[in-house]
This record gives C-alpha cells, sequence and structure tokens, in this order.
C-alpha cells in the first residue's frame, strides 16, 4: 500500500493528544505569565516545562475542573514561589530584589500599615513611565511583587480570585500591591528617564 | 460621602469592579469632588497601562509541542479511559471532533459508524479533528482517508483520498484534517482504520455552504476535558 507524504507531526499520540488538548487553551496565557514572572525568555519556557511535567500525572484531576486555568496559574505560581526560594538560598543564584523571603508568608499582616492616607506609591509613582525605564524597574522588582503586579494590574485578576490563588487574605493581599507598587515606584524614581521619544504615556506628569 | 481616606482604602476593589453598588455611587460622589483622588485614580490607571504595554515574547513556535513531549515522556499519566465512541462536532469552534471506537480483537472484524453532518465555509480552512479509540497500542495501522468532491486536505491540492500508515497508541489518537472546501457541495468525508483483519470505517457528511453559519450540529457527547475548546 502506497504511503501518503502525510508528516509524522499530523497524528498526536494518544495522551499527548488528550493532554495537550486539555492544557492548550491556556498555555499562550501560562507562557505570558511565566515571562512576566520570570522576566526572561528562557526561564519562562522553563517555568512552563516545569509546570506540564509537574500536572501531566494529574490529567484526571485537571479534567475533572470547571475552571482549568486558575488551576493551572496557582499551581505555576507555586513552582515558581518554590524555585525563587531555592535559590534564594543558593549563594550562587542572587535574586534581583532583597526581603524576598519574609513577604511570602501569610504569618500575621506583614504590609498592615501600608494601605490608607499616607503618602503611597499612587502617590509617588511618577507619571512619565518610559517603556526602558519601566522594563529596568521591573527586572529588579524582586518576584513576588512582579507575581502580584502580573496577575493584578496587568491580567486583571480580581482580588477575589487573588485571594484563592495566593491563599492569602484580602488585608495581606492589598498590602502586598501596595507594596508592590510602592517598590515599583521607588525603582522608577531612582533611574534616569529615557529620552521622550520612549515615552510610553504622556508627557504631564514630570513631577 | 466617602472620604479620601476610605477612597484610598478601596481603590483596589474600585479598580478591579469589586465594590458593592452603594461604595461604587459614595466612590463616584467622592472623585467628583476630589482632585487628588481623581489624580490617584488617574496614576493608577496610567500605571495599568503602562504594565500592560509592556509586551511578552511569545515562545518559540515548536516550544509548546516540546514541552507536552517532554511531560509525557516524564510520567505516566492516569487520565481515566475514554468512552469507546468518542467525538462531538463542536459548534463555533475551528477544531470539529469525530470519531469512532476501536477495539482490535483476534477475529477479522468491520465496523461501520455513520456521523452526523458537519457544516464547513467555502474557501476556509477549517480543522476537522478524528478521534480514534484504541484499548492497545497498534503498531504498523493504516489511515485512509476519502475527500468529497470540492474539499481539499490543506498541502494535497487536488487530491481526494490520502492514505498513510502510522502507529497508534492505547487511548485516543488525535488526527488533524485541515480541510478548505473550494468549491459549494455536499459529500461524504471517509476515514477508515485498517489493522490486520480488523478495519473500521466511518462517514462524516460534509455541507459546504458559502458563508459562516451556526448549523453545526452536535450529535455527539462532548470530548471529557474539552469544555474550553476556542
Amino acid at each position: 500500500m502506497e504511503k501518503n507524504p502525510i508528516p509524522p507531526s499530523i497524528a498526536l499520540r494518544a495522551a499527548q493528544a488528550q493532554f495537550y488538548e486539555l492544557v492548550r487553551p491556556h498555555l499562550d496565557h501560562l507562557h505570558r505569565l511565566a515571562h512576566r514572572f520570570t522576566g526572561t525568555a528562557d526561564r519562562a519556557e522553563d517555568l512552563v516545562q516545569d509546570l506540564l511535567v509537574r500536572i501531566y500525572p494529574r490529567c484526571d484531576e485537571l479534567a475533572s475542573i470547571e475552571q482549568p486555568r486558575p488551576w493551572l496559574v496557582r499551581v505555576m505560581y507555586r513552582m515558581f514561589i518554590d524555585q525563587v526560594r531555592h535559590n534564594a538560598r543558593s549563594p550562587h543564584m542572587p535574586i534581583a530584589d532583597s526581603g524576598l523571603a519574609n513577604e511570602y508568608t501569610d504569618d500575621g499582616d506583614p504590609y498592615a500599615d501600608v494601605a490608607g492616607t499616607a503618602p503611597g506609591p499612587d502617590d509617588e509613582l511618577e507619571m512619565h513611565l518610559d517603556r526602558e525605564r519601566l522594563t529596568r524597574a521591573w527586572s529588579q522588582l524582586n518576584p513576588d511583587h512582579r507575581v502580584l503586579l502580573t496577575l493584578f494590574e496587568i491580567e486583571g485578576y480580581t482580588l477575589s480570585e487573588l485571594e484563592v490563588m495566593l491563599e492569602c487574605t484580602r488585608g495581606t493581599l492589598k498590602s502586598r500591591l501596595h507594596r508592590a507598587r510602592s517598590r515599583l515606584a521607588e525603582l522608577l524614581s531612582g533611574m534616569e528617564p529615557s529620552g521622550p521619544s520612549e515615552r510610553v504615556k504622556d508627557e504631564r506628569g514630570g513631577k | 460621602m466617602m472620604n479620601c481616606q476610605e477612597f484610598v482604602g478601596q481603590l483596589d476593589e474600585y479598580m478591579s469592579g469589586e465594590m458593592e453598588p452603594h461604595a461604587v455611587d459614595a466612590a463616584g460622589a467622592h472623585l467628583r469632588a476630589c482632585l487628588n483622588c481623581q489624580q490617584r485614580l488617574a496614576r493608577r490607571h496610567e500605571l495599568r497601562a503602562s504594565l500592560r504595554s509592556q509586551a511578552a515574547p511569545a515562545p518559540r513556535p515548536e516550544f509548546f509541542a516540546q514541552a507536552i513531549a517532554l511531560a509525557r515522556q516524564s510520567g505516566p499519566s492516569r487520565f481515566p479511559h475514554w468512552p469507546r465512541l468518542v467525538g462531538a462536532a463542536l459548534a463555533a469552534s475551528l477544531a470539529l471532533w469525530i470519531g469512532f471506537g476501536w477495539l482490535p480483537g483476534t477475529q477479522p472484524q468491520s465496523d461501520s459508524t455513520k456521523l452526523a453532518g458537519i457544516v464547513i465555509v467555502l474557501h476556509q480552512t477549517q480543522t476537522v479533528q478524528l478521534a480514534f479509540n484504541a484499548e492497545q497500542p497498534l503498531v504498523g495501522a493504516v489511515l485512509h482517508v476519502r475527500l468529497p468532491i470540492g474539499v481539499e486536505l490543506r498541502g494535497f491540492p487536488g487530491q481526494r483520498e490520502v492514505q498513510w500508515r502510522t502507529d497508534l497508541d492505547r487511548g485516543v489518537n488525535l488526527l488533524s484534517l485541515p480541510l478548505t472546501a473550494v468549491a459549494a457541495s455536499e459529500g461524504a468525508l471517509r476515514a477508515r482504520l485498517e489493522h490486520g483483519a480488523r478495519s473500521a470505517e466511518f462517514t462524516v457528511q460534509l455541507h459546504v455552504r458559502k458563508t459562516a453559519t451556526n448549523e453545526i450540529r452536535t450529535e455527539y457527547r462532548t470530548l471529557p476535558g474539552h469544555r474550553e475548546i476556542t
């Protein structure tokens, strides 16, 4: 019987295909999150790869979940935090920002005092957020801050969703968000502005 | 009326649309009267817009396929067995699922299954995915696909018959057929799977329409875990 030259890749294999179809709708989202969490393409791919390896044996659990995306994000978030903690313990793998380890704990509310009317990041944040400065500041944020800002400010997850996803209280979550914005504002304020051609937004706020 | 402290304390809820209706009204009244909070809100919106404008590059084109293959090699799946007869035509989807059961045995046997018709749109490539459920691995099975007049398999223009030899894993094996209708017509797509003395064939009627329609009919159960195909 003559074989037709259909490329082998056209035929997916059994379990692989099932798994693929389960995760496929979420892969772009997960990769985008991973890139924002980690800050680099290589580490983003590593994180997504590790996630897929981790959840592959849990296909049955994944298939039974009504809304798999938050579940996948939660698993990836935990893996990322575990990796960061592991790297933070390694003398050879410094992390971008300091004070990381204490910020994942929900023991007490480490930021309980920061939410309120005191001048905060919303007041301190300069308006001229040009692309280059923002990219540099983003890379210097600690991973927890990148995660929080990614999920809340960029991807638009609600506080209620994040309470479940990150397993923390509303108050702790808001405090961590506040701290993340404060840190971003600090980093931006300590940088020289880039040229006007690279301004991301309007020019009105350079204070 | 809400004061500045209360507004700042609920700014995250305001931004994410999680305020109670009465609080939204109060926040709106406060904003109309408070220039400082108007500026706070504007800065938050600008921060959000700036962060969202930061590009997140797409992965390498082959990354997902490689990652899934590696995940598969890493350990056994506890995925539950699918029913023998699987398949569905998912409306509003580029991926149409049709399929049939396949139970290889020692005795020669031939099964034939006729599936409900599906609608494809003229001059648009639409992927029909065939689901072959093998209850044990099949080495050297032969797949034979015959297309109706006016429908082409992308990459094989003018060919109405395509066949090839392949191995099937235990479980559901998927085959994606990117089909393009080049003429308004109706006809049957026949897919035949042969392995040794056994064979199974199904037929699905393809209806080519000139414009998009919601006419895709769903006659079979939706595949487990495929709720989010878009």
